[in-house]
């Protein structure tokens, strides 16, 4: 017996010496793409778990009248679901725990910050006595350090971000281009999806967005603001159901992007790297709900772009650009030019400035259904990448009209964007294809 | 020192002493006798804080040196009325942002945290602290001296302290279970906060850069609308700014007791019946500092219903109907036409009282209020600033957050008096 356990014990240290010693990948977009995939299926695998989790909120948010849901934490999770195309309309942002606005939201959904997880207990405690529910959102090592710091959770759901955070490591021992933005927005939505179907099967429905994008979009919302649920009663989602067709609609995106976007995400990363080398600038204008809070400075982040706005269209007056700069653009469906944006591109093309679009095009839009043209409403969107020159890099996120990808039986819009995952996603591969690119120390 | 302590101890005696010898039975003849008491505490605690100067001075200077050093964002966190009193203030430091750990990049922006812990959050606040200097920030905190005591004994290292001077327990009077009620802490705080700036200002003219200044007309998040930020014509030494805006509370303070005390008596009369016929007494405020978070402190009576949703919305749901009343507390504008969506008329319409509480409201508008409705005047005016800098035209440490926030515990105090019986807690010094 005792040599058994001897065995087993030096057989798990070797092992554990094996996966130590494992070379860690080398930047790149494709080993970042790849990350992704592992992320959605760790997600998958956990789906039962999800499910369950998303099935005690429901029970809450539809027995307590009074019960309102909301987010909190890291700030992309927190940014991300509200006010959100295919997301839930009532899902309150975060509020401080002063604010009046807090006290009906019993229900909190709380991305864990590997950086202030003591702050991030004492919350968790105090959210506990005061009778919220709490559901953490963590990769697993951070959980435990989490509950090993006092912090209390409900229910836990595995992000399956990089242990880390940052994917690869870096020579002072360091890990870089980070994992949590993509992990947690994953999460967040697949969680969402159970969220909905466990609500279907309490007899209920919650009003959801559809873009204001689409044309009734508003009109819609107009509607439904004040209702908690939709007054006919649902079909039922069976568990597991809304989530897994999330991750499907979901993974289809990304590998579009793989297989259409990739040689473009290779091309930009390369002309922000010439742009660095020859002493010009490497910026990013980042615009969409999660990516806007995104500086490009925190933990893990490699340092090798620039954010060049801090307000949703208009570049910063104190970083004019000038010839030889590359922009990255990243937003949603609109070129960033015009009077709404400062005539940003216009002014970067005259400056010599490139800018790189990471855009969605509405281009494979499918076929069965009217063109886009005709879907989006003119009020809330241009829809005008068709404007941007040929020599200029188009990366395309190829979501659709509505960014909503799964149906849910009976309801009448397709509920739970991808564009939020795909930006982050877009943005880190570029990220870690740069840092790929950049001369070693 | 000990001679020192001696002095300390006299002029509290003495002062308390003068506090408690103020009548605070409804049978006095003098108007509003408990909303007098509260002004005596705030006249100590104004005194005491005059006598923390050079420490608080001294605190100033170790932000100033850091904030010449590197370019950095100040930030607040904790008690509610501290962490908005300071923001968008015209008069006010530019640079500053509350502590929002949901926003990390913003967060990290921050290079200075001015805290004031809560006993209510009293481990979040400790956490954060912890937090804050892992991170390397600078924190200063503020607080009374039980609360700093507190937390040097759980671990918390801070750079620097700033003495506050609420009553013991945060509550001014005692229920007859008691328990503290109406209280001081907001007020402390906010005083403390703007003697704070005042010094964290002089104290970077001393090191010959300006800190930028939030000036009226600017949009703070379009730095496209901000001009230059003028400098004075010297450098300004250390108290005199603290000392100044001190003299300018006082000042608005002696107006208010001279000639609101029977105003503000005769609302919390209308109040107190109102409450005792079980109809609701609400308030509605937009200003910096956010009455309705009150709710959350235990010391709080609880007396009015928040309305007040986000700035400049109307609130989402008034169930309010005829008979019940509505303070009021407007700065400046008064909640009426189609910039506030008819808010006051529309009230009106529902047969609810509107009592006032006023700031620095011109006189015309002022006459458009049916006469019917009660009108309590603050007493400050615009620029809302206690200090125009030596040299130009800036003006800068505003002092209507102070009165906004004492004059509603006085009437808070009014109300308490007439509606629970309170009295004094056995005197003592202030702190917890």
């Amino acid at each position: 017996m005792t040599r058994l356990f001897t065995v087993l014990c030096l057989l798990a240290i070797t092992v554990s010496v094996w996966a130590a010693n494992e070379p860690a990948p080398a930047p790149s977009a494709a080993a970042y793409d790849q990350w992704t995939q592992s992320c959605l299926q760790g997600l998958e695998q956990d789906m039962p778990q999800i499910t369950r989790s998303a099935e005690m909120a429901a029970a809450r948010y539809v027995t307590d009248e009074t019960c309102e849901i909301g987010v909190k934490g890291e700030h992309t999770f927190a940014f991300e679901g509200t006010y959100r195309s295919g997301g839930l309309i009532r899902l309150r942002k975060p509020f401080s725990d002063d604010d009046a606005r807090l006290a009906p939201v019993k229900i909190i959904l709380f991305a864990l910050r590997e950086d202030h997880l003591g702050v991030d207990a004492a919350i968790s405690q105090e959210y506990h006595q005061a009778g919220r529910m709490v559901i953490a959102f963590g990769e697993a090592g951070v959980v435990q350090r989490y509950r090993n710091a006092g912090g209390y959770a409900d229910s836990v759901v595995n992000t399956h971000a990089a242990p880390h955070d940052g994917l690869f490591r870096v020579a002072d021992g360091g890990w870089m281009v980070p994992t949590v933005p993509v992990a947690n927005t994953a999460a967040f939505w697949t969680w969402m999806g159970e969220f909905v179907g466990a609500c279907t099967r309490q007899g209920k429905m919650p009003p959801m967005y559809q873009g204001f994008c689409v044309k009734g979009g508003f009109a819609r919302f107009e509607k439904l603001q004040d209702l908690k649920f939709h007054p006919e009663p649902p079909q039922l989602a069976p568990a597991g159901a809304l989530g897994r067709a999330y991750l499907q609609g979901l993974r289809a995106n990304l590998a579009e992007i793989r297989e259409g976007e990739m040689a473009d995400i290779r091309r930009a990363a390369a002309m922000l790297a010439q742009a660095n080398a020859a002493g010009h600038g490497a910026y990013a204008f980042l615009h969409g709900h999660a990516v806007f809070r995104e500086n490009l400075q925190g933990p893990h982040r490699p340092r090798l772009l620039t954010k060049i706005n801090d307000d949703w269209f208009h570049q910063r007056d104190d970083m004019p650009l000038q010839a030889g700069d590359a922009v990255l653009c990243l937003g949603f469906d609109m070129v960033f030019q015009g009077e709404k944006w400062g005539h940003f591109a216009e002014r970067a093309r005259t400056v010599g400035a490139t800018p790189i679009w990471c855009l969605t095009s509405y281009e494979d839009h499918d076929p069965s259904t009217p063109p886009a043209a005709e879907l989006v409403d003119p009020q809330y969107t241009t829809a005008d990448i068709a404007t941007i020159p040929p020599d200029e890099i188009l990366i395309d996120q190829r979501w659709r009209v509505g960014d909503a990808v799964v149906e849910v039986p009976g309801y009448d819009v397709k509920i739970l964007p991808t564009s939020g995952v795909v930006a982050e996603a877009i943005l880190w591969m570029v990220t870690a294809e740069l840092a790929g690119l950049r001369p070693r120390e | 020192m000990i001679r020192y302590l001696l002095l300390v101890i006299l002029i509290t005696v003495g002062l308390s002493a003068f506090a408690l010898s103020l009548p605070v039975t409804p049978t006095t003849p003098l108007p509003a006798p408990y909303a007098r008491v509260y002004d005596a505490w705030l006249q100590i605690s104004l005194n005491d804080l005059e006598r923390d100067l050079p420490a608080i001075t001294a605190a100033a200077d170790l932000a100033a040196a850091r904030v010449v050093h590197a370019k950095t964002k100040i930030g607040f966190d904790g008690e509610a009325a501290f962490l908005n009193d300071r923001g968008y203030r015209v008069g006010g430091l530019l640079a500053t942002d509350w502590c929002n750990f949901d926003n990390e990049p913003a967060l990290a922006e921050i290079g200075i945290v001015l805290i004031a812990p809560r006993t209510e959050h009293y481990a979040l606040d400790l956490a954060k602290i912890k937090d804050y200097r892992a991170h390397g920030k600078m924190v200063i905190a503020f607080g009374a001296p039980d609360m700093l005591k507190r937390l040097r004994k759980d671990g918390a290292r801070v750079d620097a302290v700033v003495t506050t001077h609420p009553a013991p327990g945060n509550g001014l009077f005692r229920t007859a279970a008691g328990a503290p009620i109406v209280v001081t802490e907001p007020v402390a705080n906010v005083a403390a906060l703007w003697v704070w700036t005042g010094e964290f200002i002089a104290a970077c003219t001393r090191r010959g850069v300006m800190p930028e200044i939030m000036q009226a007309g600017w949009n703070p998040f379009d730095a496209r609308t901000h001009k230059p930020t003028p400098s004075p014509s010297a450098p300004v030494p250390a108290g005199q700014y603290g000392h100044a805006y001190l003299q300018a509370v006082r000042q608005q303070f002696a107006a208010v007791r001279a000639r609101e005390l029977p105003q503000l008596a005769a609302v919390a009369e209308t109040l107190a019946a109102a409450r005792r016929q079980q109809r609701q007494i609400a308030l509605f405020s937009v200003a910096n500092i956010p009455l309705n978070y009150q709710k959350s402190v235990p010391a709080d009576p609880g007396y009015f219903t928040p309305i007040t949703m986000q700035w400049f919305d109307a609130p989402e749901q008034v169930t309010l109907t005829k008979g019940d009343l509505l303070l009021c507390i407007a700065p400046v504008a008064l909640y009426q036409g189609d910039n506030w969506q008819r808010f006051a008329e529309k009230m009106r319409e529902r047969g609810t009282t509107l009592v006032w509480m006023v700031g620095a409201t011109p006189a015309e508008e002022l006459a458009t209020l049916p006469t019917e409705e009660l009108v309590m005047k603050q007493h400050w005016s615009l620029p809302d600033a206690a200090i125009t800098m030596a040299g130009t035209e800036l003006a800068i440490l505003p002092t209507s957050g102070v009165v906004t926030e004492a004059m509603f515990q006085m009437l808070n105090a009014e109300l308490a008096g007439r509606l629970e019986s309170i009295s004094l807690p056995s005197a003592g010094k202030g702190g917890r």
